[in-house]
């Protein structure tokens, strides 16, 4: 049986390796939350409220399951969202922290950060292998703000699920 | 002279229309920093009578909705309001009322009564958190 959920490797992995992300002028740090996804905070609240540049969330998998040849073992590929979201602060004036440049910064980052973990420790339970397979970006005017989002799919491959 | 700018005038609500400007260029994105003007009363200066207008407004009613994003659920409520007519007033301005910005989201042209400038519509968003 797997011991640990997936989504937990994923988030305490990347929320651990990730570093520093800095603001525009590259010296001043932006605050990062990493949450599971479709928790009870409002969007706004997170960003104007608790004062968050970027918010990193974690959210459930799309999964298959593979058998390359008859009598090989079967295997899982859980394709997980994990989505950078970032707006542009302050709300008026000068920006400090741009939400589109933002988005790079954690994308380099973050690529580095999948890598550090991308594959589970020897005889490790679940073994897995670990990588970004894509990364969708868009951006939305909603509720008066401008909305960056960038989903990256990493693709948790593992024996046992 | 229309009837529908006196009436705004008498019975509408306080509202303070802030300017939307655009500023210098970034360096790196080469989008300018956006500003508004903002009516301060307290401190009451020339620079108050360029930066913003206060006015009054009647509101029609009031529409939210909710969508979720990834980052969390972001709730959008809009107003649609009538601003006496001579009022100027732009897509993408700010409408600070009771205490809470809203975004003109869109505005209409002017309605002329008996050639005499009568009221305009005004869709707004809300942006304060």
């Amino acid at each position: 049986m797997a011991t640990t959920d997936p989504l937990t490797t994923i988030y305490t992995g990347i929320s651990g390796a990730l570093g520093d992300i800095h603001k525009d002028d590259g010296a001043a740090h932006a605050s990062v939350l990493h949450i599971w996804e479709y928790g009870p905070e409002a969007f706004k609240h997170l960003f104007y409220d608790e004062d968050y540049d970027v918010v990193i969330t974690y959210g459930l998998p799309q999964s298959r399951s593979q058998r390359l040849i008859q009598d090989v073992p079967l295997h899982f590929q859980m394709a997980y969202p994990v989505t950078v979201t970032s707006v542009d602060k302050p709300m008026e004036g000068v920006l400090l922290c741009t939400g589109m440049r933002m988005q790079y910064k954690v994308t380099y980052a973050l690529r580095a950060a999948v890598a550090s973990i991308a594959q589970s420790a020897p005889a490790a339970v679940p073994a897995y292998t670990l990588a970004v397979k894509s990364d969708s970006s868009t951006y939305k005017r909603v509720g008066g703000l401008y909305v960056y989002e960038t989903v990256h799919t990493l693709e948790y491959e593992t024996d046992n699920g | 002279m229309s009837f529908a700018t006196p009436l705004i005038l008498s019975v509408g609500e306080t509202v303070y229309i802030q300017t939307r400007a655009l500023g210098a260029r970034n360096a790196t994105t080469n989008q300018p920093a956006v500003t508004y003007g903002s009516f301060d009363p307290d401190d009451f200066d020339e620079d108050d009578f360029f930066v913003s207008v206060k006015t009054k407004i009647i509101m029609n009613h009031i529409q939210t909705s909710e969508q979720d994003l990834h980052g969390g659920r972001i709730s959008m409520e809009r107003q649609q309001g009538f601003l006496p007519g001579d009022v100027a007033v732009n897509h993408m301005d700010r409408l600070e009322y009771h205490s809470i910005l809203y975004e003109v989201e869109s505005t209409e042209t002017p309605e002329y009564h008996l050639g005499e400038v009568g009221f305009q519509k005004v869709n707004l968003v809300r942006v304060s958190p």
